[in-house]
């Protein structure tokens, strides 16, 4: 949901000034089924399967890295470098951590809200890719869900998270305006 | 209010163009939640 909390004010930013949603429809974004199709796999094997199995990881990094394709093949749309960047250190940090994205305790009791679960060292939070990991237990800690926001709801990401996010935002922003800068062009001219 | 809504959705969906534009934006989300973004599944 924070993806979201980011991408629809930076719509509305768009939108008032002067983009056109309709925009989107001119972008080509090539090989983006397998994109549809990581998620889905990603989906049912976080949300449905109750062991996490070693081969669960490999299968989790393996959707990863189809994304991370997806975005390297279209790095000529605007922010997708970013995002492919912020893509590649997330899946960096996971590879060096068994397959998972490690988290501290503190950081799954934290965002475990009301509830306020206490997670052990080793266990993996409910829905989540995460596993939870010390800090002195994580390689590459930077690059782990270390980022704590408290708004607009409790979360933590990690640096490849904001990288992804901005990199769509920027995607987002600039493709509504594109048409807005043609007009401006054949105006002007 | 019910109506209104059903045909202002069929006229936006009657444009190949937005129906394009809602696909890349369903797109380009789904494959920053499959990347890792933030929440993709509650947490």
């Amino acid at each position: 949901m924070i993806l979201l909390y980011v991408l629809i004010p930076t719509a509305v930013i768009a939108l008032l000034l002067g983009g056109d949603l309709a925009a989107l429809g001119n972008v080509d974004i090539k090989g983006g089924w397998l994109a549809l199709l990581a998620f889905g796999v990603q989906a049912a094997l976080i949300i449905y399967s109750t062991n996490r199995e070693p081969y669960l990881a490999v299968i989790l990094l393996l959707t990863h890295a189809t994304v991370v394709g997806v975005f390297i093949h279209n790095r000529y749309l605007p922010g997708f470098r970013l995002a492919a960047l912020g893509l590649c250190l997330n899946v960096l940090v996971m590879t060096a951590n068994g397959g998972w994205m490690p988290i501290t305790p503190r950081a799954a009791h934290l965002v475990s809200g009301e509830s306020a679960v206490q997670f052990a060292p080793g266990e993996h939070p409910p829905a989540s890719k995460d596993i939870v990991l010390a800090r002195e237990d994580t390689r590459l800690w930077f690059l782990s869900d270390i980022i704590y926001l408290g708004f607009p709801r409790r979360t933590v990401v990690s640096l490849g998270d904001i990288f992804l996010t901005g990199g769509i935002a920027y995607f987002l922003l600039i493709t509504l305006l594109k048409h807005r800068t043609y007009d401006y062009v054949t105006t002007t001219h | 209010m019910r109506n209104q809504l059903r045909q202002a959705a069929i006229r936006v969906f009657s444009d190949s163009a937005n129906v394009r534009a809602v696909i890349v934006l369903i797109v380009v989300i789904v494959a920053a939640l499959a990347g890792g973004a933030p929440d993709a599944y509650g947490n």
